[in-house]
């Protein structure tokens, strides 16, 4: 007879690998843009959120399956990403703007994206919390009790097969090492003639399609709403800073606090009496203690062997 | 004479007028901190809240003293959480005045001294980390004290908050809130004197040297730690002063009153007004206050007879936020500076020279 408490651990452990995948998918898109461009963006959080009403309107509006809603999710985000450095951040940059006034500025964006989608959930009925049509349905009942369904198999899938396909960009492609180079050295990434501005394009983008992803699984396993992507956003943080903001250490960052932050909450639940209300105290101590004693992160994995290729 | 009169007593008018001095007292605080020393206090909210619940808390604990309460239903968490106790609180002040101006000022000065307290330790992270990384820290502080007070009984009764205040003018009937506006924008008028008079004190110009050149500062002998730590505690005094303020305004103190948006708000007043100008930042909170309270439905129909389209009056209350966020974007993209641009500091050894340089010249012409 296995305890319930066990039982207990395991879901949390299972759900915790969700929210991890989904914490190192969004820290990621943070970790490559605030390398790229030095944009430490609250706007991402907002990507997020539009990639889960992308998704929704594909499948309801218009009528698309799971995968083509998951793609617009994608792609909408991106074209977003994309657009707001167009207009925002690439100017500020142009004028020699500094680190904080990113930052401000990315908050800027955040509120006119925020609460635009705000604006127009609220007058349109239905809008305002959101879930896929589509459940996900049920893979495996371990033991009687905890369920595991597409999504607990769908988004670590999507967070290794993104790492995959991230370190084949880094490391075999010249445009993998092109956003290397300037994520590293901006000036001497220009001086040895990389084209910066393609790849300042290509990181948003790629920030933004895996926010996007984010965005279409949170609203396929949970509701959306239009706070959605903001409630997630010092967990993403957490993610980027843990990880100090290098592109590995994010990912397993990212996952670990997925998987730290809800058996943590449940064990403090069990033996301590602490309520379920302060999970995300978990992101926010492990974040502030991780910038006051370790600035440079807790898992750095910087290099990835082309040293040795050199 | 009776428009005046009937302009003193119209609820909006007293709304805008006490929400104003509210936001100009918070607004200078950030500025301290943010435009004169550099440091993006993006906790402001985190100071602002210790304000506010030290008055409601202390407001709510004396009341039902003096009323000697004796709940009958008591779920836990202070006395003042308790059912019934709001309507006992309101009911004091409205009977003592002595208790509602006596706990008004006492909260205002225990306030200030909790924020300050708390900015010095907040200032600690303040001396290692990045502005960018520092910026996200107080967000997380900010964050992290919004939970706890709105999941812990004790002492802030949770998301029930704590309920009944009054302004301390409640025993002068329908005249207590004209008779608060004047305070408040009294008390706002004292703390835009302190701030410049501080701000163009040797002291200020400690801040502006810690906020252009740390080592520079350093080598002419101001310790860029302890300049900080002291702008935290100005500011996030001043920043609890206002909480108190809003507190007694709003008879309520509730967690979700606190979210980071009210520290965005300050952010974009100082920003559209001109960062390390104080009399830009009147500029920018008259102006977004205007917005803050004129974009709502029920404002614009009842008050001034503006119809609005359905879709309009369900999302008005989303876009002045959206017209907050473009005004913190376009700021940074097309003036930085601000309306009004920062001016150096009125220092008077400088205005000396100048006057005898002037002179000198004029005498060498002669």
């Amino acid at each position: 007879m296995v305890p319930t408490l066990a039982y207990t651990v395991f879901r949390a452990i299972i759900d915790g690998l969700l929210e991890g995948s989904l914490y190192a998918l969004m820290g990621f898109g943070l970790t490559i843009v605030f390398r790229v461009t030095r944009v430490a963006n609250f706007a991402h959080a907002e990507y997020v959120t539009y990639g889960a009403y992308a998704a929704y309107v594909a499948m309801v509006a218009w009528g698309l399956g799971l995968v083509p809603a998951a793609i617009v999710a994608a792609l909408v985000v991106a074209g977003v990403a994309l657009a707001s450095d167009e207009l925002v951040f690439k100017p500020l940059w142009r004028r020699g703007s500094t680190p904080l006034h990113f930052l401000v500025a990315s908050i800027g964006v955040g509120l006119v994206l925020r609460f635009s989608l705000q604006a127009v959930a609220a007058s349109v009925p239905g809008y305002l919390n959101i879930r896929l049509p589509e459940f996900p349905s049920t893979l495996a009942i371990i033991g009687g009790k905890v369920a595991i369904n597409v999504v607990h198999a769908l988004a670590p899938l999507l967070a290794l097969g993104t790492t995959a396909a991230l370190h084949v960009l880094f490391t075999r492609t010249k445009l993998g090492k092109a956003m290397r180079a300037t994520a590293s050295n901006p000036t001497l990434a220009r001086i040895s003639g990389i084209n910066v501005i393609m790849v300042r394009r290509v990181t948003w983008i790629i920030g933004g399609l895996l926010a996007g992803l984010s965005g279409f699984i949170i609203s396929y396993y949970i509701q959306a709403n239009p706070e959605v992507g903001w409630n997630f956003l010092l967990w993403m943080f957490a993610a980027a800073i843990a990880g100090g903001f290098t592109f590995y250490g994010t990912i397993i960052a990212g996952i670990i606090l997925g998987v730290v932050g809800q058996v943590a909450i449940i064990l403090a639940g069990y033996y301590l009496g602490v309520t379920t209300a302060y999970k995300p105290a978990i992101a926010l101590v492990i974040m502030v203690l991780v910038l006051l004693f370790r600035p440079e992160g807790i898992i750095r994995i910087q290099s990835l062997g082309l040293r040795r290729r050199a | 004479m009776v428009d005046a009169l009937s302009l003193l007593m119209d609820p909006l008018f007293i709304d805008i007028m006490i929400i104003f001095g509210i936001y100009l007292i918070l607004s200078l605080s950030f500025n301290i901190e943010y435009g004169f020393t550099g440091i993006p206090n993006l906790g402001k909210v985190l100071f602002y809240a210790v304000g506010a619940y030290v008055a409601g808390g202390l407001a709510g604990w004396i009341a039902l003293r003096l009323a000697a309460f004796t709940p009958q239903q008591h779920l836990g968490g202070p006395l003042y959480c308790a059912y019934g106790a709001p309507q006992t609180i309101t009911e004091v002040f409205k009977t003592n005045p002595a208790f509602a101006l006596g706990v008004f000022l006492l909260s205002m000065v225990i306030g200030a001294a909790f924020g300050a307290v708390l900015g010095i330790l907040a200032s600690y992270p303040a001396l290692r980390l990045r502005e960018d990384f520092l910026a996200i820290t107080l967000l997380a502080f900010s964050e992290i004290g919004r939970l706890i007070t709105r999941t812990e009984e004790w002492p802030v009764c949770a998301h029930y908050g704590i309920r009944g205040l009054s302004t301390p003018f409640a025993w002068l009937g329908e005249y207590s809130l004209t008779v608060y506006m004047f305070l408040v924008l009294g008390i706002a008028a004292l703390m835009y004197m302190l701030a410049e008079k501080l701000v163009n004190s040797p002291w200020g110009r400690a801040l502006k040297a810690v906020r252009d050149d740390e080592l520079a500062a350093e080598v002419y002998g101001k310790n860029p730690a302890r300049v900080r730590a002291q702008a935290m505690a100005v500011g996030s005094a001043m920043a609890a002063v206002a909480g108190t303020l809003y507190a007694f305004y709003l008879g309520s103190v509730m967690p979700d009153d606190f979210m980071p948006i009210v520290t965005f708000l300050a952010i974009a007043m100082v920003m559209l007004g001109g960062t390390a100008n104080n009399r830009g930042v009147v500029v920018g909170v008259a102006v977004l206050v205007l917005v803050d309270r004129l974009f709502n439905a029920s404002v614009l129909e009842r008050k001034f007879g503006i119809p609005l389209p359905d879709y309009l009056s369900n999302s008005i209350a989303y876009l002045k936020y959206v017209v907050i966020g473009l005004v913190i974007v376009l700021i940074l993209m097309f003036g930085p500076q601000g309306l009004i641009p920062e001016k150096p500091l009125k220092t008077p050894i400088v205005e000396e020279t100048k006057k005898k340089l002037k002179e000198s010249v004029e005498g060498g012409e002669g």
